[in-house]
């Protein structure tokens, strides 16, 4: 096997593994703060988010 | 930092660290393999001239058995007189093979070399020509250089010089009757083509007896003189014209050659140049040439850059979201 070909597959599993795991992190902190803001109420006793321009 | 430069940054470093690692690979693959890699060793050149046109008429097969020159090392004959002539391989061969080349290690290329006897028919009438000349070992030497080829590729040897031409005194001495002389004539390799390595020719000088009628006549000159380097003859009014003919004929068949090569190397697609390196590595022959970045390479090292961009994105679009939230948060603290 030619070196680059082992060079472009390390760097592709690379890739997948610190990319999964930062998307995993990401994405649990963004669980872990939608569970947050679905439990609490608004003033007007709705739950859930409220739309606001981001 | 803004927090939306995050996940540029993230795909940036991830991006960055398969390059990296990927590099250190390769690099480490060299340092492995140093073999792979190693200095160019020292080839021989050969000339292109197609094979028949060292064949002479006037050259026949000579016997097997030879005669090694006294300048021979002793420890060395029995190698040298190895006759490749003998092999079955080669005897159909017009001029057979003298040498074989043989790594010994250390960089060293050595050649192993044959004596072989050559029979060389030279009428009395170009005898007496070439003595008048004074240029008869002019003469002896270019036909034993003629019969000086690579066993492999069956092609003339270029950069050859004349280590010795025994016995030629007793040419000069002999009547000009018909008779045969034997001489050894010793060609070494110039640097160029390996250096050290000699060969051992014995070329075998049959005198023939020519009636004087035909000296005037054009066969009287041999056909063979001009196949290689300058003529000695320059007192036939038609060399100029047929010297000029041969060197254009030379000069076509040696593009066509070099043209049909470079289509050849064109047709061999890059896995095939690949089997063949591991071929030439196997035979243990230097591989000089490093390798570049293959298409399988290239296409995963791209394929690793959009993989880590739709990581880039999903990333950013969960951060997003977070930002999102969190702005909610705020405002509902307001």
């Amino acid at each position: 096997m030619n070196v680059w070909t082992m060079a472009g597959i390390i760097a592709l599993i690379a890739v997948a593994v610190l990319g999964s795991v930062i998307k995993y992190i990401t994405y649990s902190s963004l669980k872990d703060l939608e569970g947050t803001i679905d439990t609490e109420k608004d003033e007007d006793g709705k739950k859930g988010p409220k739309e606001i321009g981001v | 930092m803004k927090k939306s430069k995050l996940p540029v940054l993230i795909m940036v470093f991830v991006l960055a660290f398969g390059i990296v690692l990927g590099s250190a690979m390769a690099e480490a693959s060299v340092t492995l393999e140093p073999h792979k890699y190693a200095p160019i060793a020292p080839t021989h050149s050969v000339n292109t001239q197609p094979s028949g046109a060292a064949g002479t008429q006037e050259e026949t097969q000579g016997t097997e058995s030879a005669e090694v020159s006294p300048e021979i090392p002793a420890s060395d004959r029995e190698d040298r007189s190895t006759n490749i002539c003998a092999d079955p391989l080669h005897q159909s061969d017009p001029v057979c093979g003298l040498i074989s080349w043989n790594n010994k290690g250390a960089g060293e290329w050595t050649a192993k070399t044959a004596a072989t006897v050559r029979d060389v028919k030279l009428t009395t009438v170009e005898m007496a020509k070439r003595l008048k000349k004074n240029d008869l070992q002019a003469y002896i030497i270019k036909k034993a250089k003629a019969q000086f080829r690579n066993m492999e590729t069956n092609t003339l040897l270029n950069n050859i010089y004349v280590v010795s031409v025994s016995d030629l005194n007793v040419l000069r001495h002999l009547s000009l009757s018909a008779g045969s002389v034997s001489l050894t004539v010793a060609l070494g390799l110039s640097p160029q083509e390996g250096g050290k390595a000699e060969a051992y020719i014995q070329t075998r000088i049959h005198l023939v007896h020519e009636a004087e009628k035909t000296k005037s006549s054009s066969s009287s000159e041999d056909p063979s003189d001009d196949d290689y380097g300058e003529d000695i003859d320059t007192d036939d009014n038609n060399y100029d014209a047929l010297a000029k003919q041969r060197a254009a004929a030379k000069k076509a068949k040696e593009k066509a050659e070099k043209e049909r090569l470079k289509k050849l190397t064109a047709q061999i697609t890059p896995k095939e140049r690949e089997k063949d390196t591991d071929v030439a590595m196997a035979a243990d022959e230097p591989t000089p040439v490093r390798e570049g970045p293959s298409t399988e390479g290239i296409l995963l090292l791209m394929a690793a850059t959009a993989l880590a961009a739709v990581f880039g994105w999903l990333i950013r679009s969960d951060l997003r979201v977070m930002r999102w939230y969190r702005q909610k948060k705020a405002l509902r603290k307001h």
